[in-house]
């Protein structure tokens, strides 16, 4: 490959960080991949084995859980490690890679993974969920169930899928390639037979009846059959059975496999992170890391950033959870529901290109299940209003709640509610979480999100 | 206590946009002045049973489920337009516009019936009309300014018997073409614009209630002021998001 396009693209990344625009995940891989358009191509060749796993909600998650299982296995990979899942994120990760590793563990935005499969050709495609999210960005669902199932029509047969059963519309998806494996969850107290108001994939994927749910564990996801032509949930090979949630200490359970069965503990809190462990357990399992690497991994995981993240500042203890789309919010609250007494909390709300210009969504997530925990309400971000509103009209009285314009102000807001070894929980879409994170870290209570790894 | 009864037509179906928020402001703007409301979901196969109710609400939904609903309505069409006629209020949103006209050619030139309480016909169009959408609306001589959302692939042109909501600001409206948005035809509005619409939008709620009770009571209300000071700020911020001054 020409030296100089490579050359340039890194030192650009260096650049970008030198002047503060970044961490520079981004920047080099998208230079390179305009000087040399096939060069995610030629990158990926290099790769023995490539794990992509896509999503709407968990990606980031699970391939974190699945990198840090084979770190423990001592087989020394590249990943996208820092969220940037786009085709140039994915390029930088490339062309950053030491020639020694020969794994690829990637993330892919659920949006451009069409487009990258044909590019990156992986051995394992990891399918977890497909929520409704920034319909301005995405388009309908149904638009990237119609893509996916192009893509996956034209997957070669030695392609390995691994594919979440309990979400109707991915278990359809997975039933037209022979290289498959499921996975689901057992039934479980934390599962519940009505709907919620937010769900998706109601209807049958292959003759539009509507579903029956014998249990429903988050949004859509679940036990499901067709109520006309009896298509139901496959039989999944990897199950997540026994789930503990222990507020937000962290979850356990039992995964098992035709292999094996073992006890799974990880410190990150709610269902969706159970969902989020299985899924790693069962990407692990298929590239033949053992048992006892893939326990340890999933059990010393520190969360994602954004994601149920514990910064410290001024003895305030601030918990970050990122709430980007009514799912993934619905899931969050759920899992603050697991705590005993009130909580404080902050809710930043941003429409920017990537949290979705669209704010319309707010008013799909289930505030109401939360509202009399909640302690102190602050609101935040470009469109607060929008959100002061959302609670406004849920009868939370307009007197309990404080709009907080800035970052500083939120953080001096908290101070004074919260007084000294408090606890706090934000809930902030994509692009509020990193301006939080960089309030924050002004004032010296956290860490570049790249420079993690 | 005066009830008014409100419809919400296939709930389950279209939903996409954040809907159950119009519903919300109407309960509430009309709990804080003194009147109950009593909410019906009305779905598939389900009976519509045009005296029963004062203000009915459709809401946006994905392609495959508007689908669905299209033939459904259709079994609930005759029934609709007694209720039209008869000055039932109707709030019908982005999926909702398209249902309750003439009907919509998809890209492969397929047809969609709707309803036609709205004279107003609908096609596809090559692109996704999609952004911040600011109008200047008119309502019974008043005008007001109104925000929200649009993302639609229709293109809606209104017949002689409807007028529309409003003339565009930003954004593109009905076909992004004659700077309309929404349509009116006497107490049925048909809108692109979500956000959802009414929280934002405090004058437009208050329009369709009042219509409500009128229809309820026989009598045109004087609706109690509320305090529309948190509904004002976020109008002004997603206005002036949309980069259109006040």
């Amino acid at each position: 490959m020409s030296n100089i396009a490579l050359s340039l693209a890194k030192a650009a990344g260096w650049i970008s960080r030198a002047l503060g625009f970044g961490g520079g995940t981004t920047i080099p891989g998208m230079i390179l991949l305009k000087l040399r358009p096939r060069a995610l191509q030629e990158m990926a060749q290099e790769l023995e084995e490539i794990i992509i796993i896509s999503a709407t909600n968990g990606k980031t998650t699970t391939a974190r859980m699945v990198s840090h299982a084979a770190h423990e296995s001592e087989i020394s990979f590249v990943a996208n490690t820092s969220g940037a899942n786009l085709s140039s994120g994915i390029a930088t990760a490339l062309l950053q890679r030491n020639p020694d590793e020969r794994f690829g563990i990637f993330e892919i935005d659920e949006a451009a993974l069409p487009d990258l499969i044909p590019q990156i050709r992986p051995t394992v495609l990891v399918l977890m969920n497909l929520f409704r999210d920034q319909l301005d960005r995405y388009g309908e669902l149904e638009t990237t169930i119609q893509k996916w199932k192009e893509m996956i029509e034209s997957l070669p047969e030695t392609t390995k899928l691994i594919i979440n059963a309990d979400d109707p519309a991915l278990a359809y998806l997975g039933s037209l390639h022979q290289n498959v494996e499921f996975l689901g969850l057992e039934l479980t107290d934390y599962g519940s037979e009505t709907i919620p108001h937010a769900a998706d994939s109601l209807h049958c994927q292959k003759c539009d009846s509507p579903l029956n749910f014998k249990q429903v564990t988050i949004g859509h996801l679940g036990h499901w059959e067709c109520q006309n032509c009896g298509f139901r949930r496959p039989n999944p090979s990897f199950t997540g059975d026994k789930i503990n949630l222990k507020g937000l200490n962290g979850s356990e359970f039992i995964a098992a496999s035709k292999k094996d069965s073992l006890e799974i503990q990880i410190p990150l809190a709610g269902i969706h992170n159970v969902y989020n462990a299985l899924t790693a357990y069962a990407t692990c399992s298929t590239i033949d890391i053992s048992t006892t690497k893939i326990q340890k991994g999933l059990s010393t995981i520190s969360a994602a950033f954004g994601r149920n993240e514990i910064i410290n500042f001024d003895g305030i203890e601030l918990m970050i959870m990122l709430a980007k789309n009514p799912a993934g919010a619905n899931q969050n609250l759920k899992t603050l529901l697991l705590e005993e007494g009130n909580m404080h909390l902050a809710i930043l709300l941003n429409d920017r290109t990537a949290d979705g210009k669209d704010v319309s969504w707010i008013w799909d997530v289930d505030y109401e299940m939360i509202l009399d925990r909640i302690s102190s309400l602050t609101i935040s971000g470009d469109r607060a209003y929008d959100l002061a509103l959302r609670f406004h009209y849920s009868g939370f009285p307009a007197t309990s709640m404080h709009v907080a314009p800035s970052i500083q102000e939120l953080l001096e807001h908290l101070k004074s509610t919260i007084k000294t070894d408090g606890r706090a929980i934000a809930l902030p879409t994509y692009t509020s979480m990193l301006d939080l994170r960089a309030g924050l870290n002004k004032i010296g209570a956290t860490h570049s999100f790249w420079e993690e790894k | 206590m005066t009830e008014i009864r409100i419809c919400h037509l296939y709930p389950k179906e279209m939903n996409i946009y954040g809907d159950r928020g119009n519903i919300a402001v109407i309960q509430k703007r009309l709990e804080w002045r003194g009147y109950s409301s009593s909410i019906t979901p009305i779905s598939t196969g389900d009976d519509f049973t045009p005296t029963n109710f004062d203000l009915c609400y459709l809401g946006g939904g994905q392609d495959r489920d508007q689908m669905i609903v299209a033939y459904d309505l259709q079994k609930k069409s005759a029934a609709l337009h007694s209720a039209a006629k008869d000055g039932m209020v109707f709030l019908w949103v982005c999926g909702g516009i398209q249902l309750a006209g003439a009907g919509y050619t998809d890209s492969e030139g397929r047809r969609i019936p709707g309803v036609g309480i709205l004279d107003l016909d609908t096609s596809a169009g090559k692109n996704r009309l999609i952004g911040d959408l600011v109008l200047e609306a008119e309502l019974n001589g008043d005008t007001c300014k109104v925000v929200g959302y649009e993302n639609h692939a229709g293109r809606t042109f209104l017949g002689p018997d409807a007028t529309p909501l409003g003339s565009v600001l930003k954004g593109h409206g009905n076909n992004g073409i004659d700077r309309t948005e929404g349509a009116v035809q006497r107490r049925a509005i048909g809108t692109y614009m979500h956000g959802p619409i009414l929280p934002k939008n405090p004058w437009l709620a208050d329009k369709l209630l009042s219509w409500a009770i009128e229809h309820k009571t026989g009598k045109m209300p004087t609706l109690t002021p509320l305090d529309n000071s948190l509904e004002n700020l976020a109008q002004q911020v997603a206005i002036t998001r949309a980069g259109v001054k006040r």
